[in-house]
């Protein structure tokens, strides 16, 4: 039987994955001498999830 | 992990909130908290730069979140406070230098989650806790922040909507990474010069924003333009094809009315195309970013050990 991985763990290692492509890989938008390149992963929700607030 | 971030220091990891808990019969108890102190661990050892407290983060009390931050979680937020002294509870905001560039993330949280939330918010933190107006936490912030910081980005768990509404009353937040209600977003919404964000829900995605920096102070330029124009362009070519094609099996009036549509969506697509030459024109020049959102759920194999750890917490199924 397929065991079903918890969010946390699950992110964890897709952020990981991420981390090591992001070495390898090159990044786009194409990046130019005197030129900084800033990777930001970002989660939310990861958990729980509500519709908007009424007020 | 350690190796692959000593190799690459450019690399972020940061959370808007929602991350430990949700509202529902299934979310209370020890093994909510079991799951909760699952994820913080593994935020830390991703070695996170920034998490904010979200509204359903606060639904197993205060000393959770304390804990989570004495183990080295870096939780953060500009509007909860402690309400005997009026004093954030968290830090409002962190600064990171990444590559020479000073990013500093401020946090906000709703002081309203709903009906049946916010009772539930109260009771887990009778007297702990006040959320502040949030707009007014973040200019504070925003405030202190001057000359400390090249750029500022929000995480937020207000939703879309409140979002915009802060990005207007607080200028100069280049981008919120928001929450709350987990969009999918394929393109930023953009309020003034602040490009606004969310990665889905359920750990289902992870949001990647790709910035390239030529000069800080100089506003940014969405990198995917180009791609969500001609994807536009293609779509109304699509239905111009498909106009013409019931057209000829038109006669008469209803034939005018499939040519006066037909002519105002040629007209939607010039003018796209007008867009699109003038955004292939400012190519890889100034500053710019690109958001995409990575799907979690085909890239990742079946892990051992992670399965063992989870059956030994006994959330397997959860």
């Amino acid at each position: 039987m397929k065991t079903r991985i918890s969010e946390g763990p699950r992110i964890f290692f897709l952020l990981a994955a991420l981390l090591i492509c992001n070495v390898f890989l090159p990044p786009a938008p194409i990046a130019r001498a005197g030129e900084t390149e800033i990777l930001i992963l970002h989660t939310n929700n990861v958990t729980g999830y509500l519709f908007a607030c009424p007020t | 992990m350690e190796d692959v971030q000593r190799g690459n220091q450019r690399v972020l990891v940061v959370d808007s909130g929602d991350l430990f808990f949700k509202f529902g019969a299934d979310s209370d108890g020890e093994k909510a908290a079991m799951k909760g102190k699952i994820i913080g661990r593994a935020y830390r050892q991703m070695g996170a730069a920034a998490v904010n407290v979200g509204c359903l983060d606060l639904l197993h009390g205060l000393d959770f979140l304390r804990q989570e931050s004495a183990q080295g979680l870096p939780l953060l937020s500009a509007n909860l406070l402690n309400p005997a002294t009026k004093a954030p509870i968290f830090p409002p905001y962190l600064i990171k230098d990444v590559g020479g560039v000073r990013i500093a993330f401020i946090g906000v949280l709703p002081p309203e989650s709903g009906p049946e939330i916010s009772p539930a918010i109260r009771a887990a933190n009778e007297g702990k806790i006040l959320i502040r107006d949030p707009i007014e936490a973040a200019r504070e912030a925003m405030q202190k922040l001057q000359g400390k910081a090249d750029l500022i980005v929000l995480l937020s768990d207000l939703g879309q909507y409140k979002d915009q509404m802060l990005a207007k009353a607080v200028p100069g937040i280049h981008f919120i990474l928001g929450g709350h209600e987990g969009r999918f977003t394929r393109k930023a919404t953009q309020s003034g010069m602040t490009y606004i964000f969310q990665s889905s829900f359920k750990g289902m995605y992870v949001g990647q924003l790709r910035l390239t920096l030529e000069n800080p102070s100089k506003p940014f330029r969405d990198a995917g333009e180009v791609q969500h124009l001609q994807e536009r362009i293609d779509g109304l070519d699509f239905h111009i094809r498909s106009l013409e094609a019931g057209k000829k099996r038109q006669t008469g009036k209803e034939a005018v009315n499939f040519d006066r549509t037909i002519q105002e969506i040629t007209r939607q697509k010039n003018a796209l195309q007008e867009e699109l030459k003038r955004a292939k024109e400012a190519g890889n020049q100034g500053n710019r970013f690109l958001f995409t959102l990575e799907p979690l759920e085909n890239s990742l194999p079946e892990n051992e050990e992670v399965k063992n750890r989870i059956s030994r917490a006994g959330i397997d199924m959860d």
